[in-house]
């Protein structure tokens, strides 16, 4: 392993037998003498490294890959083919020991005991690791402080709401100074202030020790606050690794808008660089192509109508953004 | 410092298992209908007649149903924890610990077994002191007893543990566990101890590892045989060692076909 990778990646796949029952009564009772498996290809040859210090966004559709890549980094599944270096470690055959050089974070699971208040998670995760205390304390004092955990590590974890408890689960994760985080879908089902709070934390962690963090997500905003690089993968494919400038340069021109105005449009919208998807009274749905037009542009028309009671203004799904990437020709 | 982490992992569970105190104090309920339905049975067959049965009477039926019952309700019920870790996924943080994922459930385990046992102990001793008054039992027979129990109960985790780990294979283990409770009622004696069975049930169930996760130990509260206890004992660790060598080759096969959904 080259001193500076932190991840080595090459030709790495993973197949799932995926039991298959044919529709009916038959079906379930064909199912019972004789199972039927057909093969999933969740990962098919996927090739990437990653440098020390490096924040990488992994993004793709439901049923991408992603996740799949991410446990078989982390050890948890083994591959059907392929190698993989993590800290120099191949996951799956050095899961242990590999587990002291890295943090993980599944959003959509929680390592916290729920019944406990996180102080005793983070106790316990210091005898997991075998952590001296003259280590550990000091570190906690660190990460309560800069994640604001003071406020609630003595209240039971069934007491947090989803941000702050996400603010525990990233903060348990770096208890041990990782090397490279893993964090998978950490700001799913969180609001706009609670997204920003993790994503500032993420890159303050990554700036300040120099912790690898390897980002999956469908939120388009984590991979531009967080990232500096993106991968995209779909039908277990690599289709596209570059940095998340030239992500949003390439194709990411577009915004949505929802807007709901206090009197009905009359008449012809005309924003230069905006394409009206839906108009109804006063709600209004526009496509921004933020490459021609800038929001300031758009909102100043908007305003010129009428009073905004109401506004949205989403970025391109990761669906659209890989629907760009096939349109391009990548 | 490698058990220093199981220590700790056991310890925090009996602290979340607390947090429930009322709950589970409830659900000694079921334990003190059972033990109250079976005070009164065995006051009708072996109270006034004096009726005993391979030297069980009325005073050690109770007893033994008190140790037999505390053991099947005071274990930690595990069982639902593994199977759906494995189903939904969420080993995926067990599996990424430096600690190995059966060690880690044996630590919780014990956290909570710990406190559903104290409780269970606390309240069946109760009953059957009102019901039939004490046995006679010294202070060695209590710790030799105490003993039994302790690999009854490591017994009991891994036979739980083995079926559990089925998982991996197939969608769903109730079915294997309900199977196993109606062992442990039968070939485990929880009601009775074997000397009542037919000759060839009870030869059955001698030859069973259920008869060592409650009938060993339930029965040498109430009649203590130390000449036996090496024999008894040497079983239970044997029996330990098949389940645990099983238990271990069944993770070792099960993790590498881990099949966790993506998320």
């Amino acid at each position: 392993m080259d001193d500076v990778t932190a991840i080595k990646v090459r030709d790495l796949v993973k197949v799932f037998k995926v039991a298959h029952k044919r529709p009916g009564l038959a079906g379930s009772l064909r199912a019972i003498v004789r199972t039927e498996h057909v093969d999933v290809r969740a990962v098919d040859g996927v090739t990437f490294s990653v440098e020390e210090g490096e924040t990488v966004a992994f993004i793709g559709p439901n049923g991408a890959g992603k996740s799949t890549t991410i446990k078989m980094l982390t050890g948890i599944l083994y591959p059907t083919s392929g190698e993989a270096t993590v800290t120099g470690m191949t996951p799956w055959k050095q899961r242990q020991r590999l587990s002291r050089s890295i943090g993980c974070v599944f959003g959509q699971r929680s390592q916290l005991w729920y019944h406990l208040p996180p102080r005793d998670t983070f106790e316990l995760l210091a005898h997991v690791y075998e952590l001296p205390v003259s280590q550990w304390k000091p570190r906690l004092t660190t990460l309560a402080d800069r994640f604001e955990l003071r406020a609630f590590m003595d209240t039971p974890v069934r007491k947090l709401s989803l941000g702050q408890r996400m603010r525990c689960e990233i903060a348990a994760s770096l208890l041990h100074a990782p090397r490279v985080l893993f964090l998978d879908e950490p700001t799913v089902g969180l609001d706009v202030m609670a997204k920003r709070a993790i994503r500032d934390l993420v890159l303050e962690m990554n700036r300040e020790e120099g912790v690898t963090v390897l980002l999956t997500s469908h939120d388009v905003g984590d991979i531009e606050q967080v990232c500096r690089r993106v991968m995209v993968i779909n039908h277990g494919h690599l289709v596209l690794d570059t940095t998340v400038a030239a992500l949003r340069r390439d194709f990411m021109k577009s915004k949505t808008v929802r807007v709901r105005l206090d009197s009905p449009v009359e008449g012809i919208l005309n924003i230069p660089g905006v394409e009206v998807l839906k108009r109804k009274r006063g709600n209004l749905k526009l496509l921004v192509n933020t490459a021609t037009t800038s929001m300031d542009d758009v909102l100043a028309h908007l305003m010129q109508l009428g009073t905004i009671e109401d506004i949205t203004i989403a970025d391109p799904s990761t669906e659209q953004i890989i629907a760009e990437i096939y349109a391009s020709g990548r | 410092m490698g058990a220093s982490k199981y220590i700790h992992i056991g310890r925090i569970n009996f602290l979340a298992k607390t947090a429930y105190m009322g709950d589970l104090l409830l659900g000694t309920t079921f334990y003190t209908l059972i033990l109250f339905v079976f005070v009164q049975l065995w006051r009708v067959l072996g109270g006034p007649s004096g009726l005993v049965v391979e030297g069980f009477g009325y005073r050690e039926m109770v007893w033994y149903l008190t140790a037999s019952e505390a053991i099947m309700l005071g274990r930690a019920r595990i069982q639902d924890d593994i199977s759906d870790e494995v189903k939904t996924g969420a080993i995926a943080y067990s599996l990424g610990r430096p600690y190995h994922y059966l060690g880690f459930k044996f630590a919780c385990y014990w956290g909570e077994t710990a406190v559903r046992m104290l409780v269970h102990i606390a309240v069946g001793i109760a009953i059957a002191l009102l019901a039939v008054g004490p046995i006679q039992v010294t202070a060695v027979q209590l710790g030799a007893l105490a003993v039994s129990v302790t690999l009854a109960l490591i017994l009991n985790f891994l036979i739980v543990a083995c079926i559990s780990l089925l998982a991996f294979w197939v969608e769903d283990t109730v079915p294997f566990f309900w199977i196993y409770g109606k062992l442990l009622f039968v070939l485990g004696g929880l009601f009775a101890p074997v000397e009542l069975y037919p000759e060839a049930l009870a030869r059955a169930a001698r030859a069973s590892p259920f008869n060592y996760v409650l009938y060993v130990p339930a029965r040498m509260l109430v009649r203590f045989d130390a000449a036996a206890w090496g024999n008894t004992i040497a079983a239970q660790l044997g029996w330990i060692a098949v389940l645990g060598a099983l238990a271990v080759g069944l993770y070792s096969l099960g993790v590498r076909r881990l099949n966790v959904n993506g998320g």
